[in-house]
């Protein structure tokens, strides 16, 4: 019924993996996980075990998106939303790098009010 | 008396070796406002420098040269500095120049930059290609040239260090200055600076590497 090359079949087993593994990390630490995170991971092994297992099905989407016959454009479009989607990540990032730093600086400043009394003190 | 009103900010980071010398220097010349900042130093610097009777403040975790330097300029600020010089803790720097630095201050400048670049005979051959480099990138992202655009001995006017908004955390703060020099329209000069170039001092790795050289490029560019 399938004729699955070895390469698939490896991928296939690979998609399986990490489907369970997750699934089985989510319900270990229900509290703890973030529900679009796990949805986000099994939507992406699914697709790939779909695209993997049907490959004529990438080729038919790639028509539908209106890309015609060309497969290439399908991936490039996928290339670029994941750079968007880094870039925004690297963006966020900064942010808390930024956030972190007013923390500690609020903290080590907050010395400062006792420098002011005795700096007033001498000066009066 | 107009040294009362000027402050002294030192980023620090495990410099428990020169900490107290470099603080000491800078008190013989007779300033007195001097401001350590212990940027989550793993080391005896925040003891030491505690020691030398000026102010310390701590960051409890590391968060780079650029924040620390920003602490300490905030705090000064809150003491009613009308000048803010920075300099590093390292040694590097000579404290000798301060005068020199100060007095270009009065002639009418915003902000007064230590320049190694024209006394470079001392510096490592890989940090003049990277300060050239790094002088280069910032001319063409900020249409300003600088002779030494990442000196830490700087100068600032009251007018100067309230305009100076930076977000940067770590060495490429230096950078930032320049641009925000830049965007204000600051007036700016380049003095001449003695570089104390030791084994110790060229043996920090956490400086400018050109690791750290290609991080600072692209935070420069993309953020």
């Amino acid at each position: 019924m399938f004729n699955l090359s070895f390469y698939q079949l490896f991928l296939i087993t690979v998609s399986i993996f990490f489907l369970i593994k997750n699934m089985a990390k989510f319900r270990k630490n229900l509290a703890d996980r973030s529900l679009v995170r796990f949805l986000l991971i099994v939507v992406f092994w699914l697709c790939v075990l779909v695209i993997i297992s049907f490959p004529s099905f990438a080729h038919l989407l790639s028509i539908k998106l209106g890309m015609g016959e060309n497969f290439n454009t399908l991936i490039f479009t996928v290339f670029i939303i994941n750079f968007i989607i880094i870039i925004k990540l690297l963006a966020s990032i900064e942010n808390l790098e930024h956030d972190i730093t007013e923390l500690v600086r609020e903290r080590a400043l907050s010395e400062l009010p006792k420098y002011y009394k005795n700096k007033s003190k001498t000066t009066a | 008396m107009y040294k009362k009103k000027i402050f002294i900010v030192i980023a620090a980071f495990n410099e428990e070796s020169v900490i107290d010398k470099v603080i000491n220097e800078i008190k013989k010349l007779g300033y007195t406002n001097i401001i350590v900042v212990d940027d989550g130093s793993n080391d005896k610097t925040f003891q030491k420098a505690k020691k030398t009777s000026v102010l310390v403040f701590r960051h409890f975790i590391n968060r780079g040269k650029g924040a620390a330097i920003k602490t300490g300029i905030k705090a000064a600020e809150k003491m009613g500095a009308d000048i803010i010089v920075t300099l590093d803790a390292d040694g590097q720097h000579n404290p000798e120049n301060l005068n020199k630095m100060v007095e270009s201050l009065f002639q009418g400048y915003d902000v007064v930059l230590g320049s190694r670049i024209t006394n470079h005979q001392f510096m490592p051959i890989t940090r003049i290609i990277f300060n050239m480099t790094a002088n280069l990138i910032i001319f063409i992202l900020y249409g300003l040239w600088v002779n030494d655009s990442q000196s830490g001995f700087r100068v600032y006017s009251k007018k100067a260090f309230t305009k100076i908004y930076t977000k940067k955390d770590r060495y490429e703060y230096d950078s930032e200055v320049i641009k925000e020099i830049a965007k204000h329209k600051l007036s700016f000069v380049e003095v001449p600076i003695d570089v104390r170039y030791t084994q110790y001092s060229t043996q920090k790795v956490y400086k400018q590497s050109f690791n750290n050289g290609i991080r600072m490029l692209i935070k420069m560019i993309a953020t």
